[in-house]
């Protein structure tokens, strides 16, 4: 008669539970280290932010035109570093466990920073007539919009072929304690995902890339290859 | 977010690392892993069947290497079978054994290897029965430390330290490293009593056990694995040797390693559905309650690794070439704007500590294998490890998913 040791299986449950937990716990560690990465991340861009906004008053008041051409590269540069900030955040808050509310938080932070160098981007261009346009873009998950990643591919694409001529702002929808973000959806009746707002000028569903360039080479005055033909 | 492959991949993740842990378990339970070595100090009659099946490459050096076994010559019977051949296999046994008179040969039309060993079981007299593969070759010394396993009266079968002959290419390299692992875990098993297969090459048995229990299963794909599940479901015992070395050649390309591998485990799984009745079956000991359900579930989780890791892997990344449509096929502006922002804290850290200590055991494990066979880790160069610890794991899963639409569509295997 053939014999088992139970206590062989126990024990090799045990361990792999084990390992698995301490897998689980190293997870949570490392999850609250996301969470000091994109603290740090967002007071770096509060104050490069503030560091713009203060830029764009000194051109206001002492009319240093002159200086455009650098705050409009340094606006773009913060807008990249905030997108980035935006996908990990993203990531980060998907795979979150236990810190979801501190992800929740930052997100108001990002949003907050989002609208903020949107109306900085208004000012911009009026104050150093700077050929922009300006896209705010109302996502939401996947199960509600299922053609966001879709549009979101447009939008990458776009900024990746005008760069500095092209502002996407990506606004999540769905963050509900931002009131803020409220009174946008509020004051474009956003009720569709995705929707976008180009120069104040709404677009719902899966808007394309030749209906998007339409709307935004009306903004370039100077020849931009791409508005060749459109213009 | 949890998804539907993210579950399956922790199950998978939990019942590998569950398997390796058990092992690891006996490992440390069992200081002598080798065992001494004895060389047999008594020379019983051994019958060493040589079955062919066009293999005129190799059946002459895999004759040779028997006829220069240590082992007296008159207590060493050699029967050499033809099973059909269609090429030059049966003239060049008859112009090789024209010097010596004492090798038997046997020719018949195609019948299979498992009703060719049973013919030869019914005509040799050896007390003991080995069977060695025409693609095999046996070192001078391995019958002699074979023996002395059958002093113990309870075990039926020995299976000798087999390692992949001369490795060339990376394919074959990878195959040594699994060659040795899967020896070192039989050794393992052989400590509860729960080697799942005596492998072709010289492995050997006491014929008086083979012939109580019918012979072969003349209608297996793969006899040697139908014959040890015969011998576990009769209580026999079988054990592994640490010092009698067989070598034996191993698929030289994709197809033909696909091929073999297809047919081992589709061996695998209908032998596994013939004896599912030892399947967590008490009474066969750790056999039924983990090493035969590991037969089938082998199968589950290679496929499944082959399906979540393409389906969460290539997902994103099919998303964005169908997306690719929505720009004209743009895709050289991407290409040419090409940007990574990835920092530490982007890994999936739940996934990635399972992924590393998945992978120090397994480099443990490995480490241990070639140890308790006599060889050197990096004897045969660096790459072919980290293939074999990264990568074949998914080549055994292709196998399994070549493997399935044989299944549902009945199509035969040969030899």
């Amino acid at each position: 008669m053939r014999t088992i040791k139970k206590r062989r299986y126990v024990f090799a449950l045990l361990i792999t539970s084990f390992i698995f937990v301490f897998g689980l716990m190293f997870g949570i560690v490392m999850e609250t280290q996301r969470v000091d990465f994109i603290q740090q991340k967002s007071e770096e861009q509060r104050l490069d932010y503030r560091g713009l906004q203060f830029q764009y008053q000194f051109i206001d008041l002492l009319g240093e035109e002159n200086n455009c051409p650098f705050m409009e590269k340094a606006l773009n540069k913060n807008l990249e570093s905030l997108e980035e900030t935006r996908i990990k955040l993203t990531n980060y808050n998907e795979d979150a466990k236990l810190s979801k509310d501190e992800f929740e938080y930052l997100y108001r932070d990002y949003v907050l920073s989002q609208l903020g160098y949107w109306l900085l981007s208004k000012k911009s261009r009026d104050l150093c007539d700077t050929e922009v346009a300006t896209i705010l873009y109302f996502f939401s998950n996947e199960k509600i919009c299922p053609e966001c990643s879709e549009q979101a591919f447009i939008l990458t694409y776009l900024k990746k072929r005008f760069g500095d001529k092209l502002l996407n702002f990506a606004l999540n929808a769905e963050l509900e304690t931002e009131k803020s973000l409220d009174l946008l959806k509020h004051t474009y009746s956003i009720n569709t995902f995705p929707t976008l707002i180009i120069e104040g000028k709404k677009f719902e569903g899966l808007t394309s890339k030749d209906n998007i360039l339409l709307e935004i080479c009306k903004f370039y005055n100077s020849s931009v290859l791409d508005c060749k033909n459109i213009n | 977010m949890i998804t539907l492959a993210n579950i399956i991949l922790w199950i998978i993740y939990f019942i590998s690392l569950y398997f390796v842990v058990f092992w690891l378990l006996v490992f440390f339970e069992n200081e002598d892993i080798v065992g001494p070595k004895k060389k047999s100090t008594k020379f019983p009659l051994v019958s060493v069947i040589l079955p062919a099946h066009n293999e005129e490459k190799t059946i002459i050096p895999s004759v040779k290497s028997v006829l220069s076994l240590n082992y007296p010559k008159d207590k060493l019977e050699i029967i050499i079978i033809d099973d059909g051949s269609t090429d030059n296999t049966k003239k060049m046994v008859l112009e090789f054994i024209k010097n010596y008179p004492k090798i038997k040969f046997i020719s018949h039309e195609n019948i299979g290897k498992g009703a060719s060993l049973n013919k030869a079981l019914k005509i040799c007299k050896g007390e003991f029965f080995i069977c060695l593969d025409a693609d095999s070759f046996v070192h001078k010394d391995a019958l002699l430390h074979l023996i002395p396993n059958f002093n113990d009266k309870s075990v039926a079968c020995a299976l000798p330290l087999m390692k992949a002959s001369k490795p060339k290419n990376i394919l074959q390299k990878i195959q040594f490293s699994e060659y040795l692992v899967n020896i070192f875990y039989k050794k393992l098993m052989g400590f509860l009593h729960c080697i799942p297969v005596a492998p072709g090459p010289f492995s050997i048995y006491r014929k008086s056990v083979l012939l109580k229990l019918g012979g072969y299963d003349e209608n297996n794909l793969t006899e040697d694995l139908e014959m040890t599940l015969k011998l576990q479901k009769n209580h026999y015992k079988i054990v592994q040797d640490m010092h009698a070395q067989v070598f034996t050649n191993t698929p030289a390309n994709i197809k033909a390693f696909f091929r073999q591998r297809k047919r081992w485990y589709k061996g695998g799984l209908f032998n596994g559905i013939k004896y599912r009745r030892l399947m967590f079956n008490p009474k066969y000991g750790d056999f039924g309650i983990i090493q035969l359900p590991m037969l089938i579930l082998s199968g589950i989780i290679g496929i499944s690794i082959i399906f979540t890791t393409l389906y969460t892997g290539l997902k994103p990344h099919v998303q964005n070439l169908l997306n690719l449509r929505y720009v004209n096929f743009d895709f050289f502006t991407f290409l040419k704007d090409l940007s990574f922002s990835f920092t530490f804290l982007d890994l999936n850290f739940n996934t990635f500590f399972i992924f590393i200590c998945m992978l120090f055991i397994s480099i443990f494990v490995l480490y241990l294998s070639y140890t308790f066979s006599n060889e050197k880790v990096f004897n045969q160069g660096k790459i072919h490890i980290a293939l074999f610890l990264f990568f074949y794991f998914l080549m055994l899963g292709v196998s399994w998913i070549l493997l399935l639409p044989e299944v549902i569509f009945h199509k035969k295997h040969v030899w």
